[in-house]
C-alpha cells in the first residue's frame, strides 16, 4: 500500500512537471521546434523557480529587501569558497564563485536599476544570483531562450546593460506547477485510502 | 586536480553521451580534429595516451558539447590549451544537482523576510 501511494504521489509530481513544461510551450510565442525543445529544458524549470522566488519574495520591487537578499547571496559565496568539501560537494570552482559576488558598487546599481524608468534586473546582476545554478553562459542561454519565448523583456541601456523586465508568465506557470502538485498528491493520497 | 580531471575525462568517454539531445547535424568538423589534436598533442603522457583510445563519436560528442556552451574565443583558447580542455570537458560530464543550489537561493531569500 506504501508502494502504491509513493508511485501516485511520484506520478503526480511527474504529471504536474509535464504540465508546466507544456503550459511554457503553448506560451511561447514561436513555434521554433528547437526553442520548445529548450523550454522544456532542467534548465528552464530551474529559472523558472528562480524567477518565481524572487517575485514570490518581492525583490523585484523593493531595493531595501534586494539588498537583504544580495548581502545574504555573498555570505553564501564566501562560504563556499572558505570550505573545499562543502564546494566540491556542489560542483563549484572558487572562479566561478567569485564571478557570482557583488562588489558594494554591483549593489547599489542593481538596486537602482529597480526604481529606474525601466525598472528590473540587470542580466549580469541575474548571472551573478544564478552561479550556484548556472555557468553565466549558460545562464545567459536559457535568458535569451525566455526572451525568444516572449516570456521576458530585454532592454539595452546606453550604459551596455541589458535590463530584464519578466512578463510573469514562467512565474505563472511555475505556481501553477505548485497548485497541481499540491492538488493532484493531496486527491492522490485521499483515493488511496492511505492515511499520511 | 588532475586525477579528477582524469576520472572525469574517462567518465565523459565511456559515460551515455548527451550529444544525441543536441542538435549536431552541422558539427564543426575543423574543430572536431582541433580538439583531437589538443588532447592527442597533449604533453601530459596520461592526457595524449587516453586521448588516444578514444572513439570518433567521443570526439564528435565532446565537439557537440563545446560549441553549444562556448564562444569562438573560448574555443580557440580551449583548443590551444589541452589542461584548460580537460577541465572544460569535465564541467560537461555530469548534470549537477541544482536541487543543493536552488536552496541555498531559498534560504538567502528567506533572510529578507521580516517577521512580525
Amino acid at each position: 500500500m506504501t508502494d502504491l501511494r509513493n508511485i501516485n504521489t511520484l506520478e503526480s509530481l511527474r504529471r504536474s512537471k509535464t504540465e508546466f513544461h507544456n503550459k511554457l510551450c503553448r506560451a511561447s510565442f514561436e513555434p521554433d521546434p528547437l526553442l520548445l525543445k529548450t523550454l522544456r529544458s532542467e534548465n528552464v524549470f530551474v529559472l523558472s523557480e528562480f524567477l518565481f522566488l524572487l517575485r514570490a519574495f518581492d525583490l523585484v520591487a523593493q531595493p531595501t529587501k534586494l539588498e537583504t537578499y544580495i548581502e545574504a547571496h555573498n555570505t553564501q559565496l564566501r562560504d563556499l569558497i572558505d570550505k573545499p568539501e562543502k564546494r566540491r560537494l556542489m560542483g563549484l570552482e572558487v572562479p566561478r564563485l567569485e564571478r557570482g559576488l557583488f562588489s558594494p558598487i554591483q549593489m547599489h546599481k542593481a538596486k537602482a536599476n529597480l526604481l529606474s524608468a525601466t525598472p528590473g534586473f540587470d542580466q549580469a546582476d541575474i548571472q551573478r544570483l544564478t552561479i550556484l545554478l548556472f555557468s553565466p553562459e549558460t545562464g545567459r542561454r536559457v535568458i535569451e531562450a525566455l526572451e525568444q519565448a516572449g516570456f521576458i523583456v530585454r532592454i539595452e541601456t546606453p550604459y551596455y546593460s541589458k535590463i530584464i523586465q519578466s512578463r510573469g508568465t514562467a512565474e505563472d506557470c511555475f505556481a501553477d506547477y505548485l497548485d497541481d502538485v499540491r492538488n493532484t498528491v493531496g486527491h492522490d493520497i485521499a483515493t488511496t485510502g492511505v492515511q499520511p | 586536480m588532475k586525477r579528477y580531471a582524469i576520472a572525469a575525462f574517462t567518465a565523459l568517454a565511456l559515460g551515455p553521451g548527451s550529444a544525441s539531445a543536441m542538435p549536431c547535424d552541422g558539427i564543426d568538423f575543423d574543430l572536431r580534429i582541433a580538439v583531437q589534436d589538443a588532447l592527442m598533442g597533449a604533453e601530459d603522457p596520461q592526457i595524449s595516451r587516453l586521448a588516444g583510445y578514444l572513439n570518433e563519436s567521443f570526439y564528435t560528442d565532446l565537439t557537440c558539447r563545446l560549441s553549444h556552451q562556448k564562444d569562438d574565443a573560448e574555443l580557440k583558447s580551449l583548443t590551444g590549451d589541452p589542461a584548460a580542455l580537460i577541465t572544460a570537458s569535465m564541467d560537461m560530464t555530469t548534470q549537477r544537482n541544482q536541487s543543493d543550489a536552488l536552496m541555498l537561493i531559498l534560504m538567502a531569500m528567506q533572510a529578507t523576510v521580516v517577521e512580525e
